[in-house]
């Protein structure tokens, strides 16, 4: 075991001191051209033949899904596809950077990575201060190192500030909130070391306890109400010790353990000034915030975690923001960043980590660099069939998340440009018409536990039977009013059955399929049961 | 010296179940992940799951302590089984007994009702990074025959309290089972109102084109085709609604079973399990009795008696019995201590479960507790050693791994002991 | 939630109260008897045992006086004639059991019900007995010699949803010509023991909670029934409509009934959060005094029969099944939890702050 851990030294080392000459940018080039030129590198080794960029639509629709969690308006398409200026896709990915829908989404995603779909109890559930916090971050876009370290550092409290309700989930637990740290800022997976000594990776069961030790003395204080609210603070105690009592298999009643002091993974141990010689324990007391410990080791987790000194932090941070661009980790999965978990890409992973850190964990200016790659463009057809290409040479297929579904329906059947027209107060509820309840319980949990799409017989059904018709709106301003009461030809409606629900225009024999539906009944009812086809079809279902 | 150790250790104490705990031993001894064979000789194919929902009582049921003080008002009754005694509630269980396996002696740990059902129906705590599959999920993906438009698992609670969804974890939702929450008819199986057959099928049809030519030349083309081809399951799911309808059942049928929603609830899953659904669970609330306990027991145990009862009759008048286990669980058991309100509260230190059918040894009484039901003192076992159990009975290899990730996942802890006394 | 058709009447907390007396015992107590005549009191439940006290003693102590196995539901002391000084109890067996109270020899044992006995009670001038049991029948005995007077049956089995059923309680009227016995599901009904008939029948059914939609439990029921001094009334103890079944949480509830008419006199609700398990009449008729227990803690209510709101609401540790007053005076005696409780009934008319001492402990 301990030669692992001297080879996992080395190679982080390498990794971020030394790199690769070959990867770095030169002066005139900016992060988008290496990482096509390490990509394109890639498939000359590999004979890899990409798929051809993708047109614009194709570019239209994912940019947007990705960039602001829903697709684009028939108009905003019309325009798109119209413009013929070269640098449109790059001033579109500016506009859509600082759209509002881009915290909201960018939010979305961080609160489902940081409080899963089904948070533990405690509250949890109402979160909304945390989730409009978090959408501040992203709205000002305030560096990564430093909106982590204040989730991790969790002054104040969960209704007026936010942050703390990441550790309130994790309520006398500090053996799961070791795990969830690791895994989402370091993008290393300890939890087996949790039971035992890991056996491929270097991690011992003493390093887990020794990051445990510096969440151990959490706990969650209620500071007050808001209406029927609880304010929770986080509060740490200026002592106690967690006890390492061995491998959970040789567990005993009544084994009392060692105390396991602060050590930062694979790291250092943290020196603790002594307890004054009068000390006695604190006890919070409910509706006071609780006071500050003498020395935190919270706080100098904060500091070692999103800090220069730690190997992990920026290629975890650089490696996940990549994977949600380009579908896959240059790691992967990303949240195991083992030694014995290679990268693709080497070399660019190291590029990324450095000049993301070296921007000072600007995302926006990370994720622009992403997008606007040659890489990112690519098409999404032909390739090997792979959901998630290994070498990046086609783009990457991944289902809308429930947020996204809901809101785009409401966007392309025109329910959204009807609910304006019609000047009453629309619902608040993000997946309205839908209940929200159902979408998520249908939509919310697109994957499995390793990655894999789930979309299944139950999703059919609620497509088929359920209530989604509600959304397929007749109202004035709708998709469906326009294609009934519009005068413009047939070939000119299925047009616009396609750029609105498909962002793109109809193919030939996708204008004769629909024609002849239409023709074979009442109209009415033929538009609307193209407009189901069309959004509950596969093409719908998936970012490509 | 040795030997003589030995036999002293057997004096006095039932052969069967002395050579149960040394097989355990063998087992823990195992490799934990070398593929252990303990699986039953001949496995059941499909799995009735009976979730009492809030703790029922062990002393009520099936571990009475008459005349102890902690005992309660209920006499014990013989069974048919020589030399074993049930509670006086289970009357017609009792002339049954030797079609059931009662395990006396588990001990879990977790008396919370979040944490023990997460404990007890996925035979693992809850972790905040891993979410366990629950038990009837991984049984139905394994009994699973991937034929027919029938769902793999069938979960009817309609109560609140026993409306706990069964978590696929990690599996995700194609794994996910048919919740019969609402109503006993799943949801969304029945057409809208506003398309008529034609309209349906055609509208269907046209989604299709689409989907083909969307397919033809993506990427990610295995996962959309498997997407796409889940649509396909969804008219023989709709063309099983009459499966739902227990009023389809014979009168005499219907009778036997009571019209309590529990027995209605029984009737459904035996039509289930007929038609071949591989896992069904029933669950039935409301055994939290922290206060009245004997009356709540008189009335809950009243019922399950005759539904449980007709239940094992139908299963076995119809050959169901002998492809089926059926378990019956709970989170936890009942406090020894009666308390002021005359009732119980929460107690995962010493209880019981049972099972019936295929999978376990019939008539069978396993474990102990002591005289006034406090602790074990034999045959101890804990929910992984629990979820082993179940797992081999039906023939499925315990230490067999899912992978999550880099990290394979075995169905039961790799600490988990098989008690192999249990299994047929 | 169904506010509007349940009186709630906003009381203050209950007051802490300290008896004068608390017994010990192990396990729950269901059964009390005094015997004015002697001043003894005796108690039973749980464990088997029966136990004596003598209560004018300085120091009164539970003495073990007879032993069974089964429960104990209710006890009696028969008073005139030559049965005077017996003592008869209901048993969890079925068996209604004649002792000698002075030796505690068994003098006559009857198996009286399938099933558990759920109440015992002397009819009139101590005559005759009534019990009810499980078998969902009323029974009346005559108590020199056991021999069975009459069986009612009417009482259904099972609950309006299918569970099973219970009659919980029999009172007899103090002519001695009625018994009523009262059930799960707030039926009430008066048999006439002179033609063998039924005489009345009501339903109380704020005293049943079913909640098909969300629970399908069938809780609740009358816990004890009593006739006033005149005989025209009925008083029922229970618990109100159920909000949560696992705690058996739900106002504690009386009701007043005048039963030859069967219309309802008067409906006590309390907010505070248990069952009344018995309930007693003042020798005037225009007191109830009832007790019980659960969620909200041991209760003791006083009330005025046409009252709204209790006189006195009173706290105390433990949860309380059954009451006896020594007659003529004004010692109240409560059986339950883990033993007996006296309290001196003058302390309440007393002003409140005089009252308000330290909780048992």
């Amino acid at each position: 075991m301990k030669r692992y851990e001297t080879i996992l030294r080395v190679c982080a080392t390498t990794a971020i001191f030394v790199g690769s000459f070959n990867a770095e940018a030169t002066a005139a080039e900016g992060l988008r051209d290496v990482i096509d030129r390490e990509v394109e590198a890639a498939w000359q080794r590999e004979k890899i033949t990409p798929s051809p960029p993708a047109d614009d639509a194709e570019f239209l629709r994912r940019v947007y899904l990705d960039l602001a969690g829903a697709v684009p308006d028939y108009d905003e398409t019309v325009a798109f596809l119209a413009d013929k200026d070269p640098a449109k896709r790059a001033k579109l990915i500016d506009r859509l950077l600082d759209d509002p829908r881009y915290a909201q989404h960018q939010a979305d995603v961080w609160d489902l990575l940081l409080f899963t779909r089904s948070p533990p109890g405690y509250d949890t559930d109402k979160r909304e201060h945390f989730q409009t916090w978090l959408r501040k971050q992203f709205a000002e876009n305030v560096p990564y190192d430093q909106w982590a370290g204040a989730i991790l550092r969790a002054d104040g409290n969960t209704v007026d500030d936010g942050p703390p309700m990441f550790y309130v989930q994790y309520k006398s637990k500090p053996e799961d909130a070791t795990e969830a740290i690791t895994q989402i800022f370091l993008g290393v997976q300890l939890q087996c070391a949790r039971c035992h000594d890991h056996p491929y990776e270097p991690w011992k069961q003493v390093d887990f306890y020794g990051m445990a030790a510096f969440v151990s003395r959490l706990d969650v204080v209620t500071v007050g109400k808001a209406g029927q609210m609880n304010k929770y603070a986080i509060g740490e105690r200026p002592s106690g010790d967690i006890l390492f009592t061995g491998p959970a298999k040789d567990q005993q009643p009544g084994m009392k353990g060692e105390p396991i002091g602060p050590k930062f993974l694979l790291g250092d141990a943290v020196k603790e000034p002594p307890l004054p010689k009068d000390f006695k324990e604190v006890k919070f007391t409910p509706n006071q915030p609780p006071p500050a410990p003498p020395f935190s080791r919270k706080n100098e987790l904060v500091t070692w975690v999103t800090g220069d000194s730690n190997p992990y932090f920026a290629r975890a941070a650089a490696n996940r923001v990549w994977a949600q661009y380009l579908g896959r980790g240059i790691v992967h999965p990303i949240d195991n960043m083992s030694p014995s978990n290679k990268p693709t890409h080497p070399e660019l992973l190291d590029v990324l980590a450095r000049e993301l850190a070296g921007h000072d964990y600007d995302l926006k200016w990370y994720i622009r660099e992403l997008v606007n790659s040659r890489t990112y463009q690519r098409s999404s057809r032909g390739g090997s069939g792979a959901e998630l290409p290994q070498w990046f040479e086609s783009a990457r297929t991944r289902p809308l998340s429930a947020e996204e579904l809901a809101e785009s329906w409401r966007t392309v059947t025109g329910y959204a440009a009807a609910e304006k027209l019609s000047g009453k107060k629309p619902e608040t509820s993000r997946f309205r018409p839908l209940e929200g309840g159902y979408v998520l319980r249908f939509f919310g949990k697109p994957y499995n536990g390793v990655g894999d799409f789930q979309g299944g017989l139950h999703e059919h059904l609620y497509l088929n039977n359920g209530p989604l018709g509600t959304v397929i709106s007749s109202a004035k301003g709708s998709l469906q009013d326009a294609l009934l009461t519009g005068s413009e030809s047939s070939d000119a409606k299925v047009d616009r059955l396609y750029l609105s629900l498909l962002n793109r225009p109809a193919t030939e024999s996708e204008r004769e399929k629909i024609a002849a539906y239409v023709a074979g009944g009442k109209p009415d009812e033929r538009w609307r049961e193209a407009i189901w086809a069309i959004i509950t079809s596969s093409e719908f279902r998936f970012n490509h | 010296m040795a030997v003589i150790g030995r036999r002293t250790f057997l004096a006095g104490v039932p052969l069967g179940t002395t050579a149960a705990l040394l097989r355990c031993s063998r087992v823990a001894a195992a490799a934990p992940n070398a593929p252990s064979s303990v699986v039953a000789s001949s496995s059941p194919r499909q799995v009735l799951f009976i979730w009492l929902a809030g703790g029922a009582s062990q002393f009520e049921m099936w571990d009475p302590k008459p005349g102890r003080s902690t005992g309660g008002p209920f006499r014990a009754i013989d069974t048919n089984l020589p030399g074993v005694r049930i509670g006086e509630l289970m009357p017609k269980v009792s002339q049954r007994m030797d079609r059931l396996t009662v395990v006396r002696s588990l001990s879990t740990g977790i008396s919370e009702h979040g944490q023990a059902a997460d404990l007890l129906s996925t035979g693992r705590p809850k972790e905040p990074t891993v979410a366990y599959p629950e038990l009837g999920v991984t049984l139905a993906k394994e009994l699973s025959t991937g034929r027919g438009s029938l769902p793999d698992y069938v979960s009817i609670f309609r109560t609140s309290e026993g409306r706990r969804r069964a978590d696929p974890g990690f599996l995700g939702a194609a794994d996910m089972p048919v919740h019969l929450e609402r109503s006993s008819r799943p949801e969304n199986i029945e057409r809208p109102s506003d398309l008529d057959a034609a309209q349906f099928s055609a509208r269907a049809a046209l989604r299709e084109r689409f989907d083909r030519s969307f397919l033809a030349d993506r990427t990610g083309r295995t996962t959309a085709e498997q997407y796409a081809a889940a649509q396909g399951r969804v008219a023989g799911m709709m063309d099983s609604v009459p499966l739902f309808d227990v009023d389809r059942e014979p009168e005499r049928e219907q009778a036997r079973y009571g019209r309590s929603p529990f027995g209605r609830h029984c009737l459904l899953a035996r039509r289930l399990l007929e038609a071949g659904v591989p896992v069904v669970k029933v669950a039935r609330g409301f055994w939290d009795s922290h206060h009245d306990n004997f009356e709540s027991h008189r009335e809950l145990v009243t019922d399950y008696d005759r539904v449980f009862s007709a239940l094992l009759d139908d299963l076995q008048e119809r050959g169901l019995l002998e492809r089926t286990l059926v378990m019956v669980l709970s989170e936890f058991g009942r406090t020894p201590k009666i308390n002021k309100d005359v009732g119980r509260d929460h107690y995962a230190a010493a209880w019981s479960c049972a099972f019936a059918g295929a999978g376990m040894r019939r008539g069978m009484v396993y474990g102990k507790t002591d005289a006034d039901g406090a602790e074990v003192v034999e045959g101890k076992m804990n929910a992984g050693d629990l979820a082993a159990t179940i797992f081999s009975s039906v023939g499925i290899d315990p230490q067999k791994h899912y992978q999550y990730g880099v990290r394979p996942i075995p169905l039961a802890p790799e600490t988990a002991n098989v008690a192999t006394a249990l299994l047929s | 939630m169904a506010e509007a058709t349940v009186m709630k009447p906003k009381t203050p907390e209950p007051k802490p109260t300290e008896p004068r007396w608390n017994l010990p015992a192990s396990g729950t107590l269901y059964a009390l008897a005094v015997d004015g005549a002697t001043g003894c009191a005796y108690v039973g439940g749980s464990a088997g045992t029966i136990y004596a006290c003598d209560l004018n003693a300085a120091t009164p102590t539970l003495r073990p006086r007879m032993h069974d196995d089964a429960y104990v539901a209710a006890l009696e002391v028969l008073r005139d004639g030559p049965q005077s000084g017996r003592l008869v109890a209901a048993r969890y067996d079925g068996s209604l059991v004649w002792y000698d109270r002075h030796d505690g020899k068994r003098l006559r044992i009857t198996t009286a019900h399938d099933g558990w006995i759920r109440d015992l009670c002397v009819v009139g001038d101590g005559r005759r007995l009534a019990t009810v049991g499980h078998d969902m029948r009323v029974k009346v005995w005559e108590a020199a010699d056991g021999k069975l007077v009459r069986s009612f049956v009417g009482h259904a089995l099972e609950t309006p949803q299918g569970y099973v059923s219970a009659i919980y309680a029999v009172a007899g009227s103090p002519d001695g010509r009625y018994v009523a016995s009262a059930d799960r599901v707030g039926e009430v009904r008066v048999w006439d023991i002179t033609s063998g008939k039924e005489a009345a029948r009501f339903r109380a059914a704020e005293f049943y909670t079913f909640d098909g939609e969300k629970r399908d439990r069938s809780i609740g029921g009358i816990r004890r029934l009593r006739f006033s001094p005149d005989g025209k009334r009925l008083a029922l103890a229970g618990i109100g409509q159920i909000t949560n079944v696992d705690g058996f949480v739900g106002p504690s509830r009386l009701e007043v009934w005048d039963w030859q008419t069967g219309k309802r006199a008067a409906s006590l609700q309390d907010s505070h959060q248990a069952v009344l398990n018995d309930v007693l009449w003042s020798s005037d008729g225009r007191k109830l005094t009832a007790a019980g227990g659960g969620d909200g803690g041991g209760v003791l209510l006083v009330w005025d029969a046409a009252g709204k709101q209790p006189e006195q609401k009173l706290k105390f540790k433990g949860h309380a099944q059954r009451l006896a007053r020594l007659d003529g005076g004004s010692l109240l005696l409560a059986a339950g939890f883990e033993g007996v409780q006296a309290w001196d009934e003058r302390a309440w008319s007393m002003p409140a702050s005089a009252n308000a001492t330290k909780m048992a402990s």
